[in-house]
């Protein structure tokens, strides 16, 4: 039971050895502490794993949350985490979704569900408010994403004679087969990264499904719809969130990053596709766009839906455009819209898949492996794919990710991993901030969870990017308020809004020019913020998810307050990931984006890392290792 | 608020299940109904239909059947919505749905009543939609 709104206060610990469910204990001051979201999954983690834990073992442990905030109506606040022991990278891993199923979770009535053990035969659960059932796979086993879907939900409206409203979350054969990059599925949207599908599978668990009758309560519901009318307006008005993501969706920012040069292409040797306009987001809104789609309670809505094959499917993100794009050298837009369905189908993160296939494209050009996958062949991709996922021939091995295969046949050099997570598709050389994010990254290499700081130097402002001046404590800052947004259950695009809309619709504008070349001087201002958050104990326009928070639980919350929540949650995941050895050693970036300079005859182009790291240990309070301190643990009432 | 039907009093003649227009109440002939609370709209459908006056509201009333010409329907302001589809998913007859507009440029998705034949009044999405853009109008 809670004292606050906005939770169902109940946390559900979810044996599948035994088939039986507890409730786990998570109190008032774990709430306040660290609200919800990913948070609350990684202190459960904290809390629960000794570092002996193997991702397929039994004892590791999924865990699923949602946020407060989900399920009130505040502007995209429907995403829920699931946080794993990831099989890519050996260490923790969260995966955020943006599917209904977080709001069928709250509305069968539990804030998490925590899964331990292992299932003797393939399971699916049914969860419908107290009652958990345990149904045996038969021929769901083995379907694909959307078929396994389509058969649950004509399940569920058999045994109740009539539709019934339910959040479904399934694996496609890559987690069957434990793909190590195997994502799970909830309706169109993807927990993708790092491989959770995968580990369902090693539980033998094929789906969950809830449904319920339990409404999320309010604290001050009056205000809090007053509230969400005018946030949403702000973001329907903003140039980001109201005119760019609805238009293009985030294949739009394919064009600005081959004009600033950090497009990743050939498996990142260039920061630039000749052929982009042929896989932009302006050719995918023209050509292929149906409709835009998105998740629940979102007025953004940068999802797409694209015609293949007469089907109406999912549109590729930016990610799946530019790495299957200039990533592979390929021109294919329709090709690419092929894939990115199949990938789904299958259940498996766009991102690793092809940085892995580039990879490979690469191995065999230099001769370490051959694999007949070539640079702009095309022919055999889809192939590929299907023999990942169902683990055949060469997909054996490339399901094992690019750190595993560059450890067996070399190439270390060229295996665009951090931590073993391949990076998304923003070349750090020309916005070294983000290089930095993809190395002290808590799951890896991964774009939002370093602090996404490419919108600072290149995609919203213009910052320098190739200074590493303040770069530090923007990116602990970014990483901190990204952090807590999602604690609520919300989309990282509402902190867009961060950067007032003028800032973005007049990039020439004088105002524009001088934040942009003072942003490399502004150090030690944004130093005293992160250090003493405390002194911001007010609400920000620009911030306005602390007043949500306020309004929905109940809770005391200030600008402050909430960004010392996400640098809490940030530092108790790294130290989860301590205790499987992570430390600066492996906060790296592969030698050809520290090395190797993007441009030859500027030596500038490529990542100072280690400069930035120093600095960036020193933000946070860490020691040299890169690891909290004992002070600060205690500071932050983690320990 | 959702019914529920009275055990003494109901014989198990079946009326109400074959009426009730979201499918909340199950049970077999000659044996005790029972209606689903999640499933439930109040519409009041099976009062009508139930001989013995067996169903009862939350507040211990016999419930009242409300009738059909008074059933408001929702009326989305397309300026206001913004697609977010909570009353999408909260509709129990599926009948909202967000719109699909072909794709020129720039669009705006909402919320469209797809027939308000099929609609039962439940007001439902209009008590859900966070930012007040759903009104309940009259069907005729």
């Amino acid at each position: 039971m809670t004292t606050y709104s906005g939770y169902m206060g109940k946390v559900i610990l979810l044996d599948l050895n035994t088939q039986t469910t507890c409730e786990y204990p998570w109190t008032d001051k774990d709430r306040e502490l660290y609200i919800g979201g990913k948070g609350m999954a990684s202190k459960i983690l904290f809390d629960n794993l000794t570092g002996e834990e193997q991702a397929f073992s039994e004892d590791n442990l999924i865990v699923i949350t949602t946020g407060p905030l989900t399920g009130t109506g505040a502007p995209c606040s429907n995403r829920f985490n699931i946080s794993t022991l990831s099989p890519l990278t050996g260490i923790t891993t969260s995966s955020n979704c943006g599917g209904n199923f977080g709001h069928y979770l709250k509305k069968a009535g539990y804030d998490a569900l925590i899964i331990k053990g292992k299932c003797k035969e393939h399971t699916w659960i049914e969860i419908k408010n107290d009652k958990f059932t345990f149904h045996e796979c038969g021929e769901l086993w083995g379907m694909k994403v959307t078929e396994s879907q389509e058969e649950l939900q004509r399940i569920m409206d058999e045994s109740r004679n009539c539709r019934v409203k339910c959040g479904i979350l399934s694996i496609g054969p890559a987690g069957e087969n434990l793909v190590k990059y195997a994502a799970v599925i909830s309706g169109e949207r993807a927990a993708g990264r790092a491989g959770v599908g995968a580990v369902f599978g090693s539980k033998n668990l094929k789906a969950i499904v809830a449904t319920g009758n339990h409404e999320v309560p309010v604290d001050n519901v009056a205000m809090n719809d007053k509230h969400n009318l005018k946030w949403t307006n702000t973001l329907r008005k903003h140039p980001l969130t109201g005119n760019q993501l609805p238009k293009m969706g985030t294949a739009g920012l394919v064009s600005s990053m081959q004009v600033r040069g950090i497009l990743s292409s050939r498996n990142y040797a260039l920061g630039q596709y000749d052929d982009f306009d042929m896989v932009s987001g302006e050719t995918l809104a023209e050509d292929y766009n149906i409709v835009n789609k998105g998740c629940m309670s979102c007025p953004i809505k940068c999802a797409r839906t694209v015609n293949v094959k007469g089907h109406n499917v999912k549109g590729p993100e930016l990610e799946t455009l530019g790495l299957l794009g200039g990533g592979i050298m390929n021109n294919n837009l329709e090709k690419i819209l092929q894939w990115n369905y199949e990938l789904d189908e299958l259940g498996m993160d766009t991102i690793s898949a092809s940085s892995t296939l580039a990879w490979a494209m690469e191995a065999n050009e230099k001769g370490l492996w051959k694999t007949g996958l070539e640079f702009g062949k095309i022919t055999n991709i889809s192939k590929t794919f299907n023999d990942i996922a169902f683990r055949r021939g060469i997909g054996d091995e490339l399901a094992e990710g690019t750190r595993w295969l560059s450890k067996k046949y070399g190439g270390e050099e060229f295996a665009i991993q951090s931590k073993g997570l391949e990076l998304a598709a923003y070349e750090p050389r020309r916005s070294v901030g983000q290089g930095l994010g993809y190395a002290v990254s808590n799951r890896g290499g991964c774009h939002l969870n370093g602090g996404y700081l490419v919108i600072v130097e290149n995609l919203g402002l213009h910052a320098d990017p190739q200074t590493p001046h303040a770069k530090a404590d923007f990116c602990m800052f970014m990483q901190d308020l990204m952090e807590a947004v999602s604690l609520g259950g919300q989309c990282l695009f509402t902190s867009y809004a961060v950067f007032p809309g003028f800032l973005i619709s007049k990039p020439n504008g004088i105002i524009t020019t001088t934040v942009n070349k003072v942003i490399p001087f502004l150090g030690p201002v944004v130093r005293v913020l992160n250090k003493f958050p405390e002194i911001a104990s007010f609400h920000l326009w620009l911030i306005p998810h602390t007043k949500s928070l306020h309004y929905v639980t109940g809770m005391r919350m200030n600008l402050g307050k909430f960004l010392r929540t996400g640098e809490r949650s940030y530092n108790v995941e790294r130290m989860t990931n301590a205790k499987f050895g992570v430390s600066a050693k492996l906060d790296t970036l592969p030698k050809r984006l520290t090395d190797v300079p993007q441009d030859p005859k500027n030596p500038k182009t490529k990542v100072p890392l280690e400069k930035m790291k120093k600095v960036y240990y020193e933000a946070r309070g860490w020691s040299k290792d890169g690891l909290p301190t004992e002070k600060k643990l205690k500071k932050m009432k983690i320990v | 608020m959702p019914f529920s039907i009275n055990r003494e009093k109901c014989i198990g003649c079946d009326a109400c299940r074959l009426t009730c227009p979201t499918q909340a109440i199950s049970g077999l002939q000659y044996e005790k109904h029972v209606i689903d609370p999640e499933l439930c709209v109040s519409c009041g459908l099976c009062a009508d239909f139930c001989e013995n006056k067996a169903i009862y509201d939350n507040r211990g009333k016999l419930a009242e059947f409300c009738s059909w010409e008074d059933w408001g329907i929702p009326e989305v302001d397309a300026e206001i919505c913004t697609g977010c589809s909570l009353c999408v998913e909260t509709c129990p007859m599926y009948v909202l749905k967000i719109n699909e507009p072909e794709f020129h440029g720039d669009i705006r998705t909402h919320a469209v009543l797809t027939d308000k034949d099929l609609c039962i009044g439940c007001e439902k999405c209009a008590a859900r939609c966070p930012i007040h853009a759903i009104k309940i109008i009259p069907r005729v």
